[in-house]
């Protein structure tokens, strides 16, 4: 699980990061944001994904929430202390009232249910959170 | 005759012998001193005589009249002693026997009188004695009859004492706490699992109120559950059997403060109409409660985990559907759509599954606010759109002016939507579906009237237990997760509510949902719903 591994994809109109454990998904969210044209990297745990955040300038980050080491809510913490002004979209398969609320105080901007979402419903949840870029 | 005679002579007898011996003894006297002149000796013997044969026969006639007068008053008196009255006594001879005569007609005459008295007396007499022999005769027969019934009242008596015995030792000795009170909820038995659930002694409760006068009952989060609210107060003024789940367990507390889960039924004890008391049986659900939450816990992280694999199943095939890994035939495309149904359907169980969980572990966050019923029927029906038109089903709406409820949004949308999607799910093509929603005292009633495949009579009892299924719709339809009801139910119970049907197979069920105006409480529970 340290095999770190990153995706760099210079063909985009926006940086997007995503922060996500499990490939399958994050393969599934890559493959349809290059689709719409983004500059999509993969970060495949929290320590990684803070670590890029930190370092490239994203338009948009997908953070999932239950992962081996740094779980999502510690990422969260992590980027608002590095001061990381990128909106975070939560993608995560947990839905209890508490922890959606907690990452909406911690500075995300949307919470998904993965499950509940198809990747129609996810691009278009993108593209509304791109378009208001630079509002934050 | 014969004894006639015989009195006759005895009387005549002694006269006769009498005249005789003075006769003789005149003679002797007179043969001794006149024996010198035999003339004046003959003379006197002829005088003598005389004398006596004269004295023989006056006496004779004498004793005849006597004899004939005793005789004639013998007679008298032999009728009268036989009862013959009707005599009178021939008066003869003196002026003694006329006066006796007189005297014995006098008394007969009395006697007569008096034994006319006698009888009429007598008569009256027989007469009173027959009415007693009668009465007395009635009286006996009552008497035979209330001892029958009194010995009935005791063999009764007998069965009924041995009866209570029976069930005061079975009362007494079942395992499950049991507490009985009066119609004022004033404790009037108490068994021996109730004593050493409670700590408190049987005396330390009878003739207090229960519970509240001993302790105040709470519920999963120590908040504490308003006397109104309590299965006994309900089973009193709705004469009903209530229950409590083991998800919305109360707690009782012991002598020593100590609290304890218990699932309580509340009976009323119903005698002529008229509740005259109410039988409360309790049992402490520690254990339930601790296997129900490791269980509960145990699909909700199970349901999580479900999740993720499904959302790739979900994802990839939508990829492939939209055409991202290239061409597809016909039958990849119908094949895969397949797939993606499926899935669908187990993100919805999960998520049903996350919801009873939820429910269950009493987490459910509720956020009531004003709530107009008529909108959320009206929203669920629009989203039930596309289903009603393909089956061609009449929908018609009878909806009442009625006022806001405060609700939680999400969790009465579920409800409504539970319901009313097994009408439209479970109904005819070309059937037709009432909805209603009127005010009544203290609540909104809500109807859900379809002419669908209804539900089986035996199984009828079952349709609000968790993950059950009827059997007709589980070969008509397997797409439902048997929890829909279970859900609403949950919900409904959660807003002091009530939620039932009545159900004829192959005519429809009608499905009533009773909501009170005084609606849900705020609770800040750590989940909504899926």
């Amino acid at each position: 699980m340290d095999n770190v591994l990153s995706y760099l994809y210079m063909s985009g109109e926006k940086k997007i990061l995503i922060i996500e454990d499990e490939p399958s998904i994050a393969e599934a969210l890559r493959v349809k944001l290059l689709q719409e044209g983004h500059d999509v990297q993969v970060a495949f745990n929290g320590n990684e994904g803070v670590t890029m955040a930190g370092t490239g300038s994203f338009d948009l980050i997908l953070l999932d929430l239950v992962m081996p080491g740094k779980d999502g809510i510690t990422v969260l913490k992590d980027l608002k202390d590095a001061n990381v002004t990128t909106r975070v979209v939560v993608t995560s398969n947990l839905s209890k009232e508490e922890t959606k609320n907690y990452t909406l105080e911690l500075g995300a901007v949307a919470f998904i249910v993965k499950s509940d979402t198809t990747l129609e419903e996810m691009m278009n949840t993108v593209k509304q959170f791109l378009d208001q870029t630079g509002d934050v | 005759m014969f004894s006639k005679i015989s009195i006759k002579y005895k009387l005549l007898l002694p006269v006769i012998f009498l005249g005789l011996i003075a006769s003789l003894g005149s003679i002797w006297i007179l043969f001794n001193f006149l024996q010198p002149s035999s003339d004046i000796r003959t003379f006197s013997i002829i005088v003598i005589t005389a004398a006596s044969v004269l004295c023989i026969l006056l006496s004779y006639r004498y004793s005849r009249q006597i004899l004939r007068n005793i005789e004639q008053i013998k007679h008298a008196m032999d009728e009268v002693a036989a009862g013959n009255f009707d005599q009178k006594v021939q008066s003869i001879g003196d002026d003694e026997f006329r006066a006796l005569a007189h005297k014995i007609n006098e008394v007969i005459t009395n006697l007569m009188v008096s034994n006319a008295a006698l009888t009429q007396k007598t008569e009256e007499y027989e007469k009173t004695f027959k009415q007693l022999v009668d009465k007395n005769k009635t009286l006996e027969e009552m008497r035979t009859r209330t001892e029958e019934i009194m010995e009935d009242l005791r063999k009764k008596t007998e069965n009924l004492e041995r009866e209570n015995i029976k069930n005061e030792a079975i009362l007494t000795n079942v395992g499950d706490g049991l507490i009985i009170t009066d119609k004022n909820r004033k404790v009037t038995l108490v068994n021996t699992a109730a004593e050493r659930m409670l700590g408190w002694e049987a005396e330390e409760l009878i003739g207090k109120y229960w519970p509240e006068e001993r302790f105040a009952v709470t519920d999963d989060f120590m908040h504490e559950v308003s006397v109104d609210r309590l299965p006994i107060v309900r089973a009193l003024k709705e004469r009903q059997t209530q229950k409590t789940a083991l998800s919305n367990a109360l707690y009782y507390v012991r002598k020593n403060g100590s609290r304890f889960p218990v699932a309580i039924t509340a009976s009323p004890i119903i005698v002529n109409k008229d509740v005259i008391g109410v039988i409360v049986v309790f049992r402490d659900v520690t254990n339930d409660k601790e296997v129900d939450k490791a269980k509960t816990e145990f699909v909700s992280l199970a349901s999580h985990q479900l999740r993720t694999p499904l959302t790739s199943i979900n994802w990839y095939t939508e990829m492939i559907l939209a055409g991202d890994a290239g061409k597809t035939t016909d039958k990849q495309l119908k094949y895969l759509s397949e797939i993606y149904r499926g899935s669908q359907r187990m993100v919805n169980l999960v998520n049903s599954l996350l919801n009873a969980s939820r429910i269950e572990l009493g987490t459910l966050k509720v956020m009531p606010e004003q709530i107009d019923l008529r909108h959320v029927v009206d929203s669920v029906l629009n989203e039930l759109t596309p289903l009603i038109e393909e089956k061609k089903l009449q929908i018609t709406k009878k909806y009442e002016e009625i006022p806001v409820i405060n609700l939680d949004p999400n969790l009465i949308r579920v409800v409504f939507q539970n319901i009313v999607s097994n009408s439209v799910i479970y109904s005819y093509e070309g059937g037709s579906i009432t909805l209603g929603l009127e005010p009544k005292d203290d609540h909104v009633l809500a109807t859900v009237q379809d002419t669908g495949y209804g539900i089986p009579l035996d199984q009828q009892d079952m349709i609000f237990t968790k993950l059950f299924r009827a059997d007709n719709v589980q070969q008509l339809d397997t797409n439902g997760s048997g929890l829909g009801l279970y859900i609403s139910q949950s919900i409904i119970e959660q807003a002091h509510g009530k939620i039932w049907f009545e159900s004829e197979p192959q005519k429809g069920s009608t499905f009533y949902i009773m909501v009170p105006y005084q609606g849900m409480t705020e609770r800040d529970g750590s989940r909504g719903l899926s």
